[in-house]
């Protein structure tokens, strides 16, 4: 009698389990859940969250549209959402907990280099897939769950040294660096190093922090000292504002950015665009303009879509070539799971993103995209063309 | 170029800046002793309002800071009316997490109005003048003036209107100053529409002096609180101004000559010791009964 009753007890209860986990499994073949990490709200919400999201989101919805990204012979949609880290440390920490006690595997960003520096922890003791991308920060990508589709703080660093090897007549250089910039930062020795390597001289190094508006201090310290070029290791809002009070103190050296700021994203900083001439920006290719103005037809079709988003922006192409990567990484996995998908992302093939990136991402180690986690991108040097933007120079 | 007489041209930009949303400040502190940590979205929202008459609409960039000035005092007025006025009377604690609720409203209402892209205002007066060896922007002197005018004006109608006359009763004794006639609810309101009206044009000229985002009040008003906390509870407006030029200059200096990552640090620790020696401020006369205005 004690066993019928067990039995009858037992078996409504088995059914029940049986439907849950049938119903959890169709789910997953329905769904790969996705958590993005971006600034929603706060001063970098439009110019780099944004841009970084529509990037992100034009090829997610593309392929949802087609029916999801085939892994293992099924067929999953991208169910992504988006959580808020104000583009702040302190904040960038509460939205990666949240992420994670949601129950997110696979997780996209945070998108900026102090930011991701903040959630590296978090990074480390969980077993979720990271992709992080633009920071260029070191030190994520040495835990074995964290890739990195962007490229790393050096390509900065040599392109300005590669620019400066075709450009004799700069011998005086100052530098002034955000501190809040931790990849900016781990770069400056390097960077210093290699352009005394050139036989240049570097002759002041200052200091400045996120959110500082006044500059005419260091400013008027650097034209002292009259450097031939004054490299603006700092964000995109101090880089104009920095700018702007350089042209008022009669500075006339050439000025170079390394926030990575679109066209469209300057035009809205600086309203005197007469402030720009002879000014250059050293960054990876993180936003559409320069493929735009090349009549590259894949930009021109990611244009369209972000636009639609209002998401055409400064970090457009990061969120793209992203987006693409991460993809590609799940079709060759096989299982939708953080282990498969990096095995997956390990033994991805350069040939097999040409083409579908923006940016070219080069071969390592016999034709790889990652190695030790990382890509090879070039940074490109830009100067600003009255009417045009952002356009390459050698 | 004079390396220090142009740092010096740099603090005196500085100081003007600081002390422009410094005055608006002392008239709402100092009086009506409201800790208002939302007079920096009040400085934000000139800046977007002189942004919305001069880049959206059109119009000529000095009648809109006028403008500003009146939009920013009537939005004042309604958060003097339906904020403060129903806070005043609950205590310290209740009047300071307000206004720190006001301003997260306040920077919401900003960022879902005109975005949190940083967007900028074209300079009026592009022009440099160059005094010898040293370079300040014309747009730059003009706004120097206007802050020098605006404190005078302040000064004039503080010390020796009749209407001062019943504002230094009000900030001296709030309820002797109601028993001898005084219309403290009306001079309250007043008062914290000429505070935000003067909060709104440092908001309006410094529109167009660098980029505009929700959070740019943040740190003037910090510092304007430095400056009311050094000068003390019953400083007089010279005193501010003394206040607000010291503090451009050390940290002009401190940037320039030692470190301008160490700027704010050393403003700060200044404020530090500065305290732990006079902790009153440097005017003395804060207690009740000594309070001048």
């Amino acid at each position: 009698m004690n066993k019928c009753l067990a039995a009858l007890v037992a078996v409504p209860f088995a059914l029940l389990d049986l439907s849950g986990a049938s119903a959890q499994s169709a789910q997953q073949t329905e769904s790969l859940r996705v958590a993005q990490i971006a600034p929603l709200t706060g001063s970098s919400a439009d110019t780099y969250g944004a841009s970084m999201l529509a990037g992100l989101n034009c090829v997610f919805d593309e392929v949802n549209a087609q029916g999801g990204v085939p892994i293992a012979g099924r067929r999953y949609k991208i169910d992504y959402k988006v959580y808020d880290d104000k583009f702040r440390a302190d904040e960038v920490q509460a939205a990666a907990r949240r992420a994670l006690n949601d129950g997110y595997k696979f997780i996209i960003g945070p998108i900026g280099s102090g930011v991701a520096s903040a959630a590296q922890p978090l990074m480390a003791r969980s077993d979720a897939f990271w992709m992080i991308s633009p920071p260029s920060v070191p030190g994520p990508t040495r835990n074995p769950n964290v890739f990195r589709p962007a490229a790393l703080i050096s390509a900065y660093s040599e392109a300005t040294l590669d620019w400066l090897k075709a450009h004799p007549e700069l011998k005086r250089i100052a530098l002034i660096t955000d501190q809040a910039h931790t990849g900016l930062v781990s770069a400056e020795p390097d960077l210093v190093a290699g352009i005394k390597a050139l036989g240049r001289e570097v002759v002041i190094q200052q200091k400045s922090k996120l959110g500082d508006t006044d500059f005419r201090a260091p400013i008027t310290e650097a034209m002292s000292v009259k450097p031939d070029l004054y490299i603006l290791r700092v964000y995109s809002v101090e880089s104009a504002l920095m700018t702007q009070q350089i042209r008022e103190l009669g500075g006339k050296m050439l000025v170079q950015w390394n926030a990575g700021v679109g066209t469209a994203d300057a035009r809205a900083l600086v309203k005197d665009l007469s402030i720009l001439k002879d000014v250059t920006q050293v960054s990876p290719l993180l936003a559409l303009d320069v493929f735009l103005t090349d009549g590259n037809k894949l930009a021109e079709k990611v244009a369209a879509c972000a636009e639609k988003r209002k998401g055409n922006g400064s970090f457009t192409t990061a969120g793209h070539d992203t987006a693409v990567i991460f993809l590609e990484g799940l079709k060759r996995a096989s299982a939708p799971t953080p282990d498969a998908m990096i095995k997956a992302l390990a033994e991805l093939k350069a040939a097999d993103v040409a083409g579908k990136t923006l940016n070219v991402y080069e071969s390592q180690d016999g034709g790889l995209v990652f190695k030790d986690r990382e890509v090879h991108v070039r940074a490109v040097m830009q100067v600003w063309r009255e009417g045009a933007g952002w356009v390459r120079t050698r | 170029m004079n390396v220090l007489l142009q740092q010096i041209a740099n603090a005196a930009v500085l100081a003007a800046a600081y002390l422009a949303v410094t005055v608006g400040l002392f008239l709402i502190f100092n009086v009506l002793h409201i800790p208002n940590f939302a007079h920096g979205e009040m400085y934000a929202l000139g800046a977007y309002f002189q942004y919305t008459l001069v880049v959206l609409l059109g119009l000529p960039f000095f009648p809109s800071v006028v403008l500003s000035m009146a939009l920013v005092a009537v939005t004042g007025y309604l958060v003097e009316r339906f904020v403060f006025r129903r806070l005043v009377g609950f205590g310290l604690l209740s009047v300071l997490m307000g206004s720190l609720a006001l301003a997260t409203v306040l920077q919401e209402v900003i960022r879902l109005t005109w975005g949190g892209t940083p967007i900028s205002v074209p300079l009026p007066l592009p022009a440099v003048v160059e005094l010898g060896n040293v370079r300040i922007g014309m747009y730059r002197l003009l706004v120097m003036g206007v802050v020098l005018v605006a404190c005078a004006l302040t000064g004039w109608i503080v010390y020796y209107s009749g209407f001062g006359r019943k504002l230094r009763a009000l900030a001296q004794n709030r309820d002797l100053s109601e028993y001898a006639g005084v219309n403290v609810t009306g001079v309250g309101a007043l008062t914290f529409m000429l505070g935000s009206a003067l909060t709104g044009l440092a908001g309006a000229l410094s529109s167009a002096a660098g980029s505009l985002e929700p959070h740019m009040g943040f740190y003037p008003t910090l510092v304007a609180f430095v400056i009311l906390t050094i000068v003390g509870a019953g400083g007089r407006l010279p005193m501010v101004v003394a206040g607000g030029i010291a503090i451009a200059i050390i940290e002009t200096l401190t940037a320039g000559y030692i470190s301008n990552a160490m700027r704010t640090a050393v403003v700060f620790a200044m404020l530090v010791a500065f305290l732990v020696w006079r902790p009153d401020g440097a005017y003395r006369g804060a207690a009740v009964e000594r309070a001048r205005l």
